[in-house]
């Protein structure tokens, strides 16, 4: 889950919701040339340009240098159990940081290294989980900060850019969505409901349990009838769905469950949807790893930056290096998010200890 | 044509190949029309080399990228992927796995959030083209398609789309890159996509539609377009709703045939899809393999391969040398006949 694939060898034709047999009929890529028949198409090839002209080559990347400047000296990187988990991106000389709140929620310790090796111990000040933004404090450590601009004037086709992969590499791209909000997801509990169930008055079978969700981390089985959440009795699937979704991931919830003639209470903590979810949607399994949570931010500007979800928290630079917003979320092999400017300002005033 | 010379550099093919480019695409080119636009310089040079240079790739992508929105169009089938209006009275480009069996019933979804009827025609299966046209005589937004031939490696290019489906907050979602190749069917780009741009378009950076988004795989730069040579080409048959299922090109072949699709790679060729009862199925060999050797000579990338299998004779028994996740295999297969030339 954690290295993104990118040379793997699966074809797949694009189809989204294919039903029926085309999709399996149409992956052909047949072209050989060496045998001209008579009324043959005219054989037209061209080589591969060379991968250091490709758009995130090297070439290419080299005419955003002033952004790269900035890009490598205002980027930190997040260590915890030997590797980078997360970048995140300096905001004042005196050592802080903005990243992703939400990929420390496991509470383990972590280390902050600039791009140029040196090491910090750092400290969590605040987060706003709302927008998904923490401030972090690493004393002693001296990164230079990037300056924010209004992202006001971007639209389809701005170019952008970030620190990549491991923060050393530039990742080129364009703005290449309407500026919206992404609405909240709650958190889900792992399980398929048998749909079989919903004329009685007895509970809703669960008819799969998603490995390593939530229910199955509680021990929930295929089978078990779900009675209650909390206070709530249950009778059908949509009420299931409905008293979940109010709860965020992370929050617990108390389920009451009947397993043949046994009656169980279960603590559940709920995951994020597309923690559980995403292997059983096609376009997230060709994305490869994909930000863990990708929903519920009052705006985003999004990109077709080629980040993989290590590189959020890295600040979306213009051609000038002036950061547009805070990448946030990469969704999937076609979409980064970024929170703009203007919101990343205002939560990072909120979350600033007050000067003495 | 400065470029075409300058590819022949990086590639030990490049010599052959350009030699039957040139052989079969050079009168094409010559009718072609040339677009002389405003910032050309930049897109002319290999790479940008300055801010001024990306300034200029972007104002010249703004410059036609309204009319392209307007029309890019999400196509609902079977599924939901996208399309493009080539003409003032409603003729959409899309990929033949999007527009589906010919006429049917698909309903057309318009940038500005429109719906409107509409019905397949015809579909070219193995090159994945389709063709749709909206009940009604318009005028439509449209855009003009490019002439065959025209994109070459290393031209900047952006697709149009909706991927995962139609968005109305979000709109059509644009990307931009450049042309890493193109065959007679097929156009690679790094321009990203995925499910639910199938049947999007490609443009050019005059704004012509030069390939219609089709096919990826895992890699953020396998990135596969039908070309608008394919759709030319076979224009008449989609218009009249025929279905093609083989290219004609195969009914002369009668050397080796082995069954498979592939995409180029590092120490060979890697098998994409194993036809149906054909000498790779019954062999065994699987999506995936990479296929290193043929009777002990390496292979070197897709054009090779063909050539090692297709000058063999029908029931020759050929060693196969694969890797398959990690491992390295063998197989002797007795090659088969062509479906399409039995």
């Amino acid at each position: 889950m954690k290295h993104r694939i990118h040379l793997a060898v699966v074809t797949c034709s694009l189809c989204a919701l294919t039903s029926g047999g085309w999709a399996r009929e149409v992956v052909a890529e047949k072209e050989e040339p060496e045998q001209k028949a008579e009324k043959a198409l005219p054989f037209v090839t061209s080589y591969k340009l060379s991968p250091d002209l490709f758009l995130n080559g090297s070439k290419v990347v080299s005419a955003f240098s002033d952004a790269e400047e900035v890009a490598l000296s205002s980027t930190v990187k997040f260590f915890k159990e030997g590797r980078v988990f997360i970048l995140g991106t300096a905001i004042s000389g005196d050592g802080y940081v903005v990243t992703k709140a939400s990929e420390f929620e496991d509470g383990l310790p972590f280390e902050v290294e600039t791009l140029k090796g040196e090491r910090f111990d750092a400290e969590l000040i605040d987060v706003d989980k709302d927008e998904d933004i923490a401030l972090v404090k690493m004393p002693g450590g001296k990164v230079s900060p990037v300056e924010w601009t209004s992202s006001k004037e971007t639209s389809h086709g701005t170019w952008v850019t970030s620190a990549g992969v491991r923060g050393e590499h530039l990742a080129v791209g364009i703005i290449s969505a309407n500026r919206r909000e992404i609405p909240r997801r709650g958190g889900v509990l792992g399980v398929l409901l048998d749909p079989h169930d919903d004329d009685k008055e007895l509970g809703v079978g669960i008819s799969a349990v998603r490995p390593d969700s939530p229910a199955d981390k509680v021990g929930l089985l295929k089978g078990d009838l779900i009675t209650g959440i909390g206070e709530k009795k249950i009778k059908n699937r949509r009420q299931i769905g409905r008293v979940i979704e109010r709860h965020d991931p992370g929050e617990t919830i108390e389920l009451t469950i009947v397993r043949g003639e046994e009656n169980l209470t279960v603590f559940a903590t709920l995951a994020y949807r597309s923690f559980v979810f995403d292997p059983l949607d096609r376009n997230q399994r060709m994305s490869g790893s994909t930000s863990i949570r990708k929903a519920g931010f009052s705006e985003v500007l999004q990109s077709d930056l080629p980040l993989p979800p290590e590189a959020m928290g890295t600040a979306m630079l213009d051609l000038d290096g002036k950061a547009l917003g805070l990448n946030i979320a990469m969704s999937d092999r076609v979409t980064t998010f970024a929170l703009p400017s203007e919101l990343v300002e205002r939560v990072i005033a909120d979350l600033m200890p007050a000067k003495e | 044509m400065m470029r075409r010379f300058h590819w022949l550099r990086f590639s030990p093919f490049g010599v052959l190949f350009s030699v039957i480019w040139l052989a079969a695409g050079s009168p094409v080119l010559a009718e072609g029309k040339v677009e002389v636009e405003k910032h050309t310089h930049a897109l002319e040079k290999d790479f940008p080399e300055s801010k001024a240079d990306l300034i200029a790739i972007q104002k010249t992508m703004l410059d036609v990228l309204d009319q392209a929105k307007a029309a890019t169009v999400g196509i609902v089938s079977k599924g939901s992927g996208s399309g493009v209006i080539i003409s003032p009275d409603g003729y959409v480009l899309t990929a033949g796995h999007v527009s589906g069996e010919p006429d049917a019933d698909v309903t057309i979804v318009t940038t500005n959030g429109e719906h409107l009827e509409a019905t397949s025609l015809g579909n070219i299966v193995f090159a994945d083209a389709g063709l749709v046209k909206i009940n009604g005589d318009g005028p439509f937004p449209y855009v003009e398609m490019g002439e065959p031939g025209q994109a070459n490696p290393g031209d900047w290019c952006f697709v149009l789309g909706h991927p995962g489906g139609i968005d109305e907050d979000r709109g059509v979602v644009l990307r931009i890159g450049r042309v890493i190749r193109r065959r007679t069917t097929t156009i690679q780009t790094d321009c990203k996509l995925i499910g639910g741009d199938s049947g999007g378009p490609l443009f050019n950076m005059a704004g012509e539609v030069i390939g219609i988004n089709s096919r990826i795989s895992m890699g953020l730069d396998d990135n596969y377009h039908v070309t608008i040579r394919a759709f030319k080409r076979y224009w008449e048959k989609m218009r009249e709703s025929q279905l093609v299922r083989i290219p004609r090109t195969y009914v002369v072949r009668n050397g080796g045939y082995l069954g498979v699709n592939k995409v180029a790679h590092a120490r060979g060729v890697s098998l994409t899809v194993i036809v149906g009862d054909s000498p790779a199925e019954h062999a065994g060999l699987r999506s995936g393999d990479v296929i290193t050797h043929v009777n002990d000579e390496p292979v070197e990338g897709t054009f090779d391969f063909s050539r090692k299998v297709g000058s063999r004779k029908p029931n020759e028994v050929v060693k196969f040398t694969f890797e398959r996740e990690g491992d390295v295999q063998e197989r002797m297969i007795e090659l088969g006949t062509h479906p399409a030339s039995s």
